[in-house]
């Protein structure tokens, strides 16, 4: 917990950007954490700063999860993304570690981020 | 016997009470194993708790076998399944569940009633997965199972059964629409009417003709000439609507349309029995076109007899006024030659010759002319000739003549008898007989006649040992005046032959010639057996 | 009447899309093809007449039902115009030949879709607020949509109006689009409950 994160969420619901902000924060109480509410602003986003992590919800309107974590890891390579969903079908799944995508099964949970970010640290 | 109603409370004691300890277990034991459902219960930590005599029985593994064995270890397959995870939220959130057949097949592996062996490898379930609270040991889980394989079953022959009817109704609705398309495409109308008046048109041309804008009176027409309607009142349809003659078996009628077109239409019925009733079908077909060629040639047909009649009135004038002056010119040139032969010089006797020569050959072609233009003028009424006693009349007429040797005139076989004017046919055979022995050497001259029968005609041929014709004259010696020899080779008017082919003509045959140079030449008449409607006397 | 707020509303939208979410991909799994289920979006009225079902009244829908009870209580249910369940359970079934109605086990299997989406949406809201809730077994109903709550006249009168929560669920298949509703009709002091455990969760969770 020494290094110094920075965290993009991207998710349409408020609610699920607060919750998955406060479960990162109570573990890693220094890290950088910035949201967006849909892919487009995401874009916008990743154009000035870039991200160690980037939290991506599947079902969003517009481009969804996936589509937007194909984009994001042609440009960053070395950064974690991870896809955020309920939907734990074998297709998409599939297609998430196909793209290189991490992939986290919704709810969010405090001790499913806090292993998911450690078990992400000490792989680096 | 019935028992005093003052004492019920005594003997409303149960003698089984389920209070007593040991009973209710041994109840509710026996109620679950009785049961015609499969009744499994899980504890908290997923083991089996209870598993009664039909899981038993279906599944093949005794209580014994599977209490305290979690599903998954009893059977393997599930793990991960429906079933597990429906069990997981049970015991987790208390979350009933139910699992259907049609959505899980077989979701336990448990084995159809013998019954069913054959076509389900796996009896077809229906789960109820119930959470079940208790005040001790937290909350437990029950599946409920039963055996809906019937069902199953019932529905597959259901949507079989559906399927089948469907494609039932699909091909007969396919083969009706082509038999309607069918009937909607023909050019007849069609019609059917059963045997108590109705008349439905069948078709789009029979809705025409006889619909609301067709010809209102084509409905009674068309009863009218339908036979065993006799209890329904017909009135006649007015006579200028029939255009034939009912007996002669072509009906042929005409439809006025509100448009004021007059339609003719031949009419033709046939039936059919159905629900033990006549029905008739008829078929109206539209022959203006036919009536218009009927027409057209009647209208030539008269024109070619006016023409016709007028030549031979005119043959006739003429050769029956020429003979009055000629026979003037004959006697005398005669009454010269008898007077005045051979008292003059040769030059004048030889003049004489001639102006006879000339007046006979004269009287000769202005008989002939007069005769064919009788064979039109003054033919008489069809009868049956037997061609036996014709010929015997013209071999009598020529050794009466002595213009033929004695038995040059040879006759095979009997000869069939013909329809015709016997006159006519007499002159025809006599002109061809006569023909043969003029054109052959008179010493050994032969005329054969024999004849041969074709179905529908007599052939009778006149065969001869003459000099033959040659074929490019074949089509032109039975035209009048054709003479394909001089004067003096063969006696003749150039008439003869024209005399034979308008006999034949009028009696509805074909004379024809087959010959070559030199190889004589076969007359050949063809008169038909039954004779055409329209080579009638009267027509000609 | 119902004031909940943006962050509120989205908390509940957010946990029915996880419960949905975990039901599609549950049916996708039985069904052996792709099933996704979204929840475009989430109304409150306070009148069934108020909702998009009561504009066509006359028109059958079927419905699969389970009552709930706990901290808050009411009837989950999920409802769909007869012809678009019919479609449904056929893909899902990928049945060769349709009947015209329901057969005893597609209305089986319609429950069972119903009842699972039903568990996801009660089970997500329950695990995450952490309050357990009782569900019954689910009921198939088949109706006029007019008649379709059995709304007892004498509640109405006596003020205790039920408040629908109304789900807008599109089911995305392989060969079609199928629209549907999940209607959760709670009395009002259920939703007040629900609302209070919501924010309840927000404080704790957001500290």
């Amino acid at each position: 917990m020494a290094q110094q994160r920075s965290v993009l969420l991207v998710d349409d619901s408020k609610f699920a950007r607060l919750l998955v902000k406060a479960f990162i924060s109570s573990n890693f109480t220094d890290w950088e954490i910035d949201e967006a509410e849909d892919a487009s602003k995401a874009l916008e986003m990743v154009e000035g700063k870039s991200y160690d992590y980037l939290l991506l919800d599947f079902n969003m309107p517009g481009m969804n999860g996936l589509e937007l974590g194909e984009q994001l890891r042609g440009r960053f390579p070395d950064s974690v993304i991870a896809l955020l969903t309920a939907n734990i079908q074998q297709e998409i799944q599939k297609k998430a570690a196909n793209l290189g995508l991490e992939f986290l099964a919704k709810p969010p949970t405090e001790e499913k981020m806090r292993d998911f970010i450690l078990a992400q640290e000490a792989s680096r | 016997m019935k028992k005093p109603s003052s004492k019920p409370q005594k003997d409303a004691t149960p003698s089984f009470d389920l209070d007593r300890e040991g009973n209710a277990a041994e109840l509710f034991a026996a109620l679950l194993d009785t049961a015609d459902t499969g009744l499994v219960a899980l504890a908290p930590d997923r083991t089996v708790c209870h598993w009664n005599q039909w899981m038993q029985t279906r599944s093949g593994l005794r209580a014994d076998e599977v209490l305290g064995k979690a599903l998954h270890d009893i059977f393997p397959e599930t793990r991960m399944g429906r079933v597990s995870l429906a069990i997981e939220d049970c015991l987790k959130f208390g979350m009933p569940a139910v699992i259907s057949p049609s959505l899980n097949q077989g979701a336990l592996p448990l084995s159809p009633l013998p019954q069913f062996a054959a076509s389900f490898d796996r009896m077809e379930q229906s789960i109820r997965v119930h959470p079940i609270k208790t005040k001790s040991n937290g909350t437990l889980c029950s599946l409920i199972i039963r055996d809906v394989t019937l069902a199953v079953q019932r529905d597959r022959l259901l949507r079989k059964q559906a399927a089948e009817l469907a494609e039932l109704v699909t091909q007969s609705k396919r083969s009706e629409d082509r038999t309607k398309a069918i009937l909607q495409n023909t050019i007849d109308a069609i019609l059917v009417a059963s045997d108590d008046g109705n008349i439905e048109p069948l078709n789009s041309r029979a809705q025409e003709l006889c619909g609301p804008d067709g010809d209102p009176e084509l409905r009674n027409i068309i009863r009218f000439l339908l036979p065993d309607s006799d209890h329904i009142a017909i009135t006649p349809p007015p006579p200028n609507r029939l255009l034939t003659d009912l007996g002669t078996g072509v009906i042929e009628v005409l439809a006025l349309t509100k448009t004021g077109r007059s339609v003719p239409l031949e009419v033709a019925i046939s039936h059919f029995s159905a629900d033990q009733r006549y029905h008739y079908i008829i078929t109206l077909r539209d022959i203006s076109q036919r009536k218009r060629h009927e027409m057209e040639i009647q209208r030539t047909m008269a024109e070619l007899e006016r023409s016709n009649s007028e030549l031979e009135q005119f043959a006739y004038a003429a050769s029956h006024d020429l003979q009055e002056p000629l026979r003037m010119v004959s006697s005398y040139t005669q009454l010269i030659a008898r007077r005045y032969e051979g008292k003059l010089d040769d030059t004048a006797d030889e003049f004489i010759h001639y102006a006879v020569d000339g007046t006979q050959r004269m009287q000769r072609m202005i008989d002939d002319l007069l005769t064919l233009s009788r064979v039109g003028r003054h033919g008489k009424p069809f009868h049956p000739v037997p061609l036996d006693d014709l010929f015997d009349a013209i071999v009598a007429n020529f050794k009466r003549a002595g213009s033929a040797p004695e038995g040059n005139i040879i006759r095979e076989d009997h000869l069939p008898t013909v329809m015709g004017d016997a006159s006519q046919l007499l002159l025809l055979f006599q002109n061809l007989v006569s023909n043969g022995l003029k054109y052959s050497d008179p010493q050994n001259g032969r005329v054969r006649i024999f004849s041969a029968d074709t179905p529908n005609s007599h052939r009778i041929f006149v065969e001869d040992n003459g000099i033959g014709i040659d074929p490019q004259y074949h089509e032109t010696i039975f035209e009048i005046f054709k003479r394909l020899h001089g004067y003096g080779d063969y006696a003749g008017t150039g008439i003869g032959l024209a005399i034979c082919k308008k006999i034949t003509d009028r009696h509805g045959g074909i004379l024809s010639v087959t010959s070559n140079v030199g190889e004589g030449s076969t007359f050949c008449v063809e008169l038909p057996k039954e004779l055409p409607i329209v080579a009638t006397s009267e027509s000609m | 009447m119902i004031d909940l707020s943006e962050l509120e509303h989205d908390t509940i939208s957010e946990l029915i899309n996880i419960g949905v979410g975990r039901a599609a991909s549950s049916l996708s799994e039985m069904v052996e093809q792709p099933v996704e289920l979204t929840v475009p979006r989430i109304t409150f009225v306070e009148r069934f007449s108020d909702t998009e079902l009561a504009k066509a009244p006359t028109e059958v829908v079927s419905a699969v039902s389970q009552t709930f009870d706990g901290p808050f209580k009411g009837e989950a249910m999920l409802v769909f115009p007869e012809e678009r369940s019919l479609e449904l359970v056929r893909s899902l079934l990928k049945v060769e030949v349709p009947l015209d109605t329901l057969t005893d086990l597609e209305q089986e299997a319609l429950m069972e879709v119903g009842n699972i989406i039903l568990n996801a949406c009660l089970g997500s809201i329950s695990n995450v607020l952490g309050e357990p809730i009782n569900c019954s077994m689910p009921s198939f109903r088949k109706r006029e949509s007019r008649s379709l709550l059995d709304v007892d006249q004498a509640e109405l009168n006596a003020g205790s109006m039920p408040v629908l929560m109304i789900l807008h669920v599109q089911f995305m298949l392989r060969h079609n689009d199928i629209d549907g509703y999940v209607l959760f009709v709670m009395d009002l002091d259920s939703i007040q409950m629900l609302r209070e455990l919501v924010r309840r969760f927000l404080a704790n969770s957001l500290g």
